[in-house]
């Protein structure tokens, strides 16, 4: 479906070329798979330098342990898990900088909510969640991490997610029924 | 697939001006996309990917850092140092598998041999503080060390060189030799070659000051041995031939205790006598 491109070598030859040492292939796949994997970085974190760092450190990876695909399953979604998890990395590595800049963002977070329900019932339940608890929703359900994982993306601890996440469960069902 | 982004959800997404509802649409739909990506790829900041692929491409190259290098290096340790140790002989694969399985022999015979057969653990303590001391000599020896013109051309005095290196390796040992030397054997008895290693290392490094450090190890462990076995072949006969040998009883772990702290004593104070020449 998606993995052979126009353009000739699918996803899945271009990752056994880069087995290779085949640094023309790196860059074949850094041209289609960078582009959507920062912007979907971007909507995990606002600073640019960090989301930057993540996506370098992501194909880095990926030439030095091309071996680590299982050969199952899309690519994209296996750089994907890559590359949160390197965001999350270079997070904990530079979090108490970013702390402060996310607490002086919350209020217009907090703003953004209010504009919410506008579409169906399920888009209108997921956008009515406030912030916090969609960004959890997001993290385990969208994003595929642990509750762990999902804890130091957000920088709180592992017992705050399972409390938000039963929350916004709580919260969507009330709005679906 | 049936649903597509179109131009406009894209450049929505891509400027973070959807709702939360359609950014996740788009989301769980890009994994599984290519001719989204590609939309998406067309309205992407192209400047910043160039710049991001360069700062790859320059690094393409980097010796890729091992997972215990890092460990050092998030431990506060410099990257300097963390280089050396792991670069160090001691800390490199091949060399610990030899003495992990120097340590798990003796502790593979006394699982074939139950109920704690003393002679087994008697070699075992003998064995184990010479794990530390062959650690000394690796440190600075000059087999198989990898890293071996580094270190002869390297500025930093060679008695901080040698520390580093000594302790990463006293270090490795020592926990796997614990790490067996407890579940296996139990009591606190099978703490027994614990002084004596610190003594046997602490006097290697003392001696270093003077002969090679390779030397002043393969003298203080064959010593050991010795000592060790002629203490043993005179007491085979007794079934408690384990309180038979002096460095085994208080007293001689009293002694050793003493000979650690006199030699960590001495290789301090004559750390200036160090230099390469007489290390290699």
């Amino acid at each position: 479906m998606s993995d052979v491109s126009a353009l000739g070598r699918s996803d899945r030859e271009l990752l056994l070329a880069v087995r290779d040492a085949d640094s023309g292939a790196l860059a074949e796949l850094y041209d289609r798979h960078a582009p959507w994997l920062t912007a979907r970085l971007n909507h995990r974190c606002a600073d640019a330098d960090v989301v930057d760092q993540a996506v370098q450190d992501t194909f880095l990876a990926i030439w030095r342990k091309p071996g680590a695909y299982s050969g199952t399953g899309e690519v994209a979604a296996w750089i994907w898990g890559i590359g949160i998890r390197r965001l999350i990395d270079q997070l904990r590595r530079r979090r108490p900088r970013l702390r402060a800049e996310r607490e002086a963002r919350q209020v217009s977070a907090e703003d953004e909510v209010l504009l919410g329900v506008e579409h169906g019932r399920l888009a209108g339940a997921i956008d009515g969640l406030s912030p916090e608890l969609r960004a959890v929703v997001q993290a385990t359900v969208l994003d595929g991490l642990t509750t762990r994982e999902a804890g130091r993306l957000l920088g709180i601890p592992t017992g705050t997610v399972k409390t938000r996440m039963a929350r916004a469960r709580g919260q969507m069902r009330e709005a679906l029924t | 697939m049936t649903w597509h982004a179109d131009a406009a959800t894209v450049e929505g997404y891509q400027a973070g001006e959807l709702s939360a509802a359609q950014t996740a649409s788009v989301e769980a739909h890009l994994p599984a996309c290519g001719a989204c990506r590609t939309l998406l790829a067309a309205a992407a900041d192209r400047d910043r990917l160039a710049r991001n692929w360069s700062a790859v491409a320059a690094r393409l190259d980097e010796r890729s850092v091992t997972p215990v290098e890092r460990a050092l290096r998030r431990l506060g340790m410099g990257e300097g140092h963390a280089r050396l140790v792991t670069m160090t002989p001691a800390a490199r694969s091949n060399w610990l598998l030899a003495l992990v399985a120097l340590v798990a022999l003796a502790g593979g015979m006394s699982v074939l041999n139950p109920g704690r057969d003393a002679g087994t653990f008697y070699a075992f303590l003998v064995l184990a503080p010479l794990l530390p001391v062959a650690g000394v000599a690796a440190a600075f020896g000059s087999v198989g060390d990898p890293a071996r013109e580094l270190a002869a051309s390297t500025p930093k005095p060679a008695f901080e060189l040698l520390l580093v290196r000594t302790l990463a390796a006293v270090a490795a040992t020592m926990v796997f030799t614990a790490a067996i030397a407890f579940p296996v054997f139990g009591g606190w008895d099978a703490a027994a070659w614990l002084l004596p290693a610190l003594g046997l290392t602490a006097a290697s490094l003392a001696l270093s000051t003077w002969v090679p450090a390779h030397r002043a190890a393969t003298v203080l462990g064959a010593a050991w041995v010795v000592a060790a076995a002629a203490s043993g072949q005179v007491n085979r006969l007794d079934p408690d031939v384990l309180r038979r040998f002096v460095a085994l009883e208080p007293a001689g772990q009293v002694a050793f205790a003493a000979l650690a702290a006199a030699g960590t004593a001495v290789f301090l104070l004559r750390r200036r006598t160090l230099d390469l020449g007489r290390c290699t």
